[in-house]
């Protein structure tokens, strides 16, 4: 398990919430509600989470509504990374390369 | 018809008992209270013609006897005795070549070598017959070999077995065998003749036995293989001519000029075996093609996935069919509840509303788990106390053992499942309570109550989920099924042809106008669905996945794709050395009646299998294969003009339909006694070579063949 960085972007049109990954960081819009962003934000985590258990900690020096906001998203998100993480190695999704291993083969007349 | 091939008349050597000796009248006297036709004089070392044409002379009216002599061989430093027996037609010689070898010679110390045997008796047709394995002293394999590679034709060695379980055990292992009384006291003989073998077919002279022993591996009926014959009452032409045939499980040919209703004897006789229980039919050549037969076309061919090992993934078409969207939990909610100040003291106070959400998931999991590993424990108790047969076979205390051990365990995972339970429902509980809580303050505050979770369980699990169902469906569409290859028949010198059905799963990708769908659905919809299974591979992380999967739902008939199975194409051609063959209408009679007579069948009913075939075919694929069929025991009826094959496979029985002045005779016989006799005695009889030659077309050198192994 890796822990990575979140922080508060405080900006005059809209507020986000930046993740950073593996592989690149996510941002969460914080001023709207625009699922789409989120979806894609999760997408990008579950495709994440493939390379191995992250778990996010907020870096903010300001006690504000979005630092509350975030505090408990990441709270909540980090509980369910974990329980999302123990299904993917279940169903032997967390290696990429594997993905395709079993494709091409040849059947026979049982 | 009992035939004894190893006879003592002379005490010659030693060690000869006297009992060995007998006059031509005792020898009369005994073989007239037996059932011996051919009788064989094997003396050690020693032929007396006198002798042997006084006995011959004396039993000439109820038994044939044949010149022989019983040879010590001396071969490879080994002692062995070889029995030479001669066509009764070439005594005198035969007498002469045993006065050449034995001149001066004392019969307890004569031995010859294989090669100076040969060398001496070849060129009179003899037949060998050499101790073997417990009758000694005997002629080892080597030897056998040797005597084999020298003589012109090798089935004319036999082996001769100390009794009739040793040839049956011979015989039923390949090797022909035979044995005789090798007789010691004469006044035995009565008695011990009752023990000597049947002939599997009665034969009236040497030539006549020389032809069994070219047909058949066994020349004489043993409680493995014998020969019978069924008496079968039928009208084919009406109940004005009901006919009696006699019907071996052999070779029987039916012949006859054209009209003489052959076709209408074998479609009766196809009734009368059905109508006891077999199933049969008559062989007609040219009634179909062989691309009929082996439905070319692929007309109500089906197959499934599933036959060749392959996922059929209907639960996982379903699901990606029927797979929505899950909603995640907005910002909207997070900023609604933090942006609210919270007043109400009691509110303030109670903490469990800032508990989250716990996933419950992988408590119900393990729960499910554990309730599996019990229930297979309890199904294995069960048995263990309903299963009689267990008590039978194992030990009274080792099931006690065994149940005591189960006992524990069960104890055990019933409290892991308490456990479990607790575990799974404290969770929920716990849940539906912090729900109750945040309801009941944000009633009572006006806040709005803080979101559980962000959704991001129960979305990733969706996911994820069509992630796996995605990829058993890609597995199984890239899979390659390897061809189905049946055997369609040997086309001789060109190679074997094959029937060759090759199936494709539509993997998106692939284009064949000569493949053919196996399922009722049409190619377009099976190409759009693979291919929109291959974008939603692509998409199952982005935000369109569901478009993906709205466009494989729009496909038009996608509701007829439930499986990989109606996915599945097939192109079925014949295939000859590995290249696509269409057979000619020659070639098509071929393989069709090759096919026919390879199946496993106990009755074989064949109408002109000549027809279109050449006689190379016949006589290098059909004759071997016939021939092969009358050896396993099984019935055998051509309806045939060939000589080729009435000739060649040496039937038992022939079967003539003669019309003669408006008048129509069934008349059987065979090329053994070379007659054919009426079966309702109505006519003269016929002789068999004669009518065969006049009847059968072509074939003047299978007759030619059959001369010389007759003589006539």
């Amino acid at each position: 398990m890796e822990t990575k960085t979140a922080t508060i972007k405080r900006q005059t049109d809209q507020s986000k919430l930046a993740l950073q990954g593996h592989t690149g960081s996510f941002e969460i819009i914080l001023t709207e509600d625009n699922p789409n962003n989120i979806k894609s934000v999760f997408n990008l985590i579950l495709k994440d989470l493939k390379n191995g258990l992250i778990q996010f900690e907020l870096t903010d020096d300001k006690e504000d509504m979005y630092y509350h906001i975030c505090k408990e998203y990441i709270k909540q998100l980090n509980a369910e990374m974990v329980a999302i993480y123990e299904e993917l190695e279940r169903y032997d999704l967390v290696a990429e390369e594997k993905e395709d291993s079993a494709n091409n083969q040849v059947a026979r007349p049982e | 018809m009992k035939i004894d091939i190893h006879v003592h008349t002379k005490k010659v050597k030693t060690g000869d008992a006297d009992t060995r000796n007998v006059t031509a009248d005792r020898f009369n006297e005994i073989i007239r209270s037996t059932d011996v036709k051919i009788l064989a004089i094997t003396n050690h070392n020693h032929f007396d013609i006198d002798q042997y044409k006084e006995i011959s002379e004396s039993v000439k009216d109820v038994c044939q006897i044949w010149p022989g002599i019983e040879l010590d061989i001396q071969e490879n430093s080994k002692r062995a005795h070889l029995l030479v027996i001669a066509n009764p037609k070439t005594a005198e010689a035969f007498n002469q070549r045993c006065e050449n070898i034995l001149a001066g010679q004392n019969p307890n110390t004569f031995a010859i070598s294989i090669a100076a045997t040969v060398e001496s008796f070849e060129d009179l047709d003899c037949i060998y017959i050499a101790h073997y394995m417990n009758k000694t002293p005997n002629l080892g394999d080597v030897e056998l070999e040797t005597l084999s590679a020298l003589i012109s034709n090798p089935r004319r060695v036999i082996k001769e077995a100390a009794n009739s379980i040793s040839a049956g055990i011979f015989i039923s292992h390949g090797h022909n065998s035979i044995y005789g009384s090798d007789i010691q006291d004469w006044n035995d003989y009565e008695v011990l003749s009752q023990g000597l073998p049947d002939l599997r077919l009665p034969v009236d002279s040497f030539e006549q036995f020389c032809l069994l022993l070219d047909k058949n591996e066994a020349t004489i009926n043993t409680i493995l293989q014998k020969k019978t014959c069924d008496k079968v009452v039928i009208a084919p032409f009406g109940a004005g001519e009901i006919m009696t045939l006699d019907i071996y499980n052999d070779i029987n040919i039916l012949f006859g000029s054209k009209g003489t209703g052959k076709t209408d004897i074998l479609k009766s006789l196809s009734a009368y075996y059905n109508s006891i229980g077999y199933t049969t039919s008559v062989y007609m050549s040219n009634d179909r093609h062989v691309n009929d037969v082996f439905n070319l076309r692929g007309q109500n061919f089906n197959v499934d996935v599933s036959d060749f090992g392959v996922n059929e993934c209907t639960a996982e078409i379903e699901s990606i069919k029927t797979a929505t969207e899950v909603a995640i939990t907005s910002m909207g909610k997070y900023r609604q509840h933090f942006s609210g100040e919270e007043t109400n003291k009691i509110a303030q106070k109670l903490k469990i509303k800032t508990i989250n959400h716990i996933d419950e998931a992988g408590a119900v999991r393990a729960l499910d788990e554990v309730s599996g590993i019990l229930q297979e424990f309890k199904t294995f108790q069960v048995f263990l106390s309903d299963n009689t047969l267990v008590g039978d076979l194992i030990e009274k205390e080792l099931i006690d053992e065994l149940v005591d051990v189960l006992e524990r365990i069960l104890l055990c995972l019933k409290v892991k499942i308490d456990n479990q339970f607790l575990e799974a429902n404290s969770l929920k509980l716990l849940n539906q309570i912090v729900s109750i809580f945040n309801q009941e303050i944000t009633k009572k505050t006006g806040i709005p109550q803080k979101p559980t979770g962000t959704g991001f369980t129960d979305y990733a699990r969706n996911r994820i989920e069509i992630e796996q169902n995605i990829r058993k469906i890609k597995q199984a569409i890239n899979t390659s099924i390897l061809p189905i290859e049946d055997y369609a028949g040997d086309l001789g010198e060109k190679g074997k042809l094959y029937c060759k059905t090759s199936l494709m799963i539509q993997n998106g990708s692939f284009i064949n106008g000569a493949y053919e769908t196996v399922k009722n659905i049409n190619k377009t919809p099976q190409k759009e669905f693979a291919n929109r299974i291959l974008s939603i591979s692509r998409h199952v992380y982005s935000n369109e996945l569901f478009e993906k999967i709205a466009d494989l739902k729009h496909i038009e008939g996608v509701e007829h794709i439930r499986s990989i199975s109606d996915l599945l194409q097939f192109n079925r051609v014949f295939v000859l050395n590995g290249n696509f063959y269409n057979p000619s209408n020659g070639e098509s009679s071929m393989i069709l009646l090759h096919k026919e007579l390879t199946e496993d069948k106990e009755i074989y009913l064949i109408d002109e299998p000549e027809k279109s075939l050449g006689n190379d075919y016949i006589n290098d694929v059909i004759v071997p294969i016939i021939k092969e069929k009358a050896l396993l025991g099984k019935k055998v009826i051509i309806a045939t003009h060939d000589a080729n094959i009435a000739v060649r496979t040496l039937p038992y029985n022939s079967i003539y339909r003669l019309r003669e002045n408006g008048l129509y005779y069934t008349m059987t016989g065979n090329p053994f006694f070379n007659t054919l006799k009426c079966i309702n005695t109505s006519r003269a009889e016929l002789d068999w070579k004669e009518i065969s030659m006049k009847t059968l077309e072509g074939g003047k050198s299978a007759f030619g063949e059959r001369g010389k192994i007759y003589g006539n």
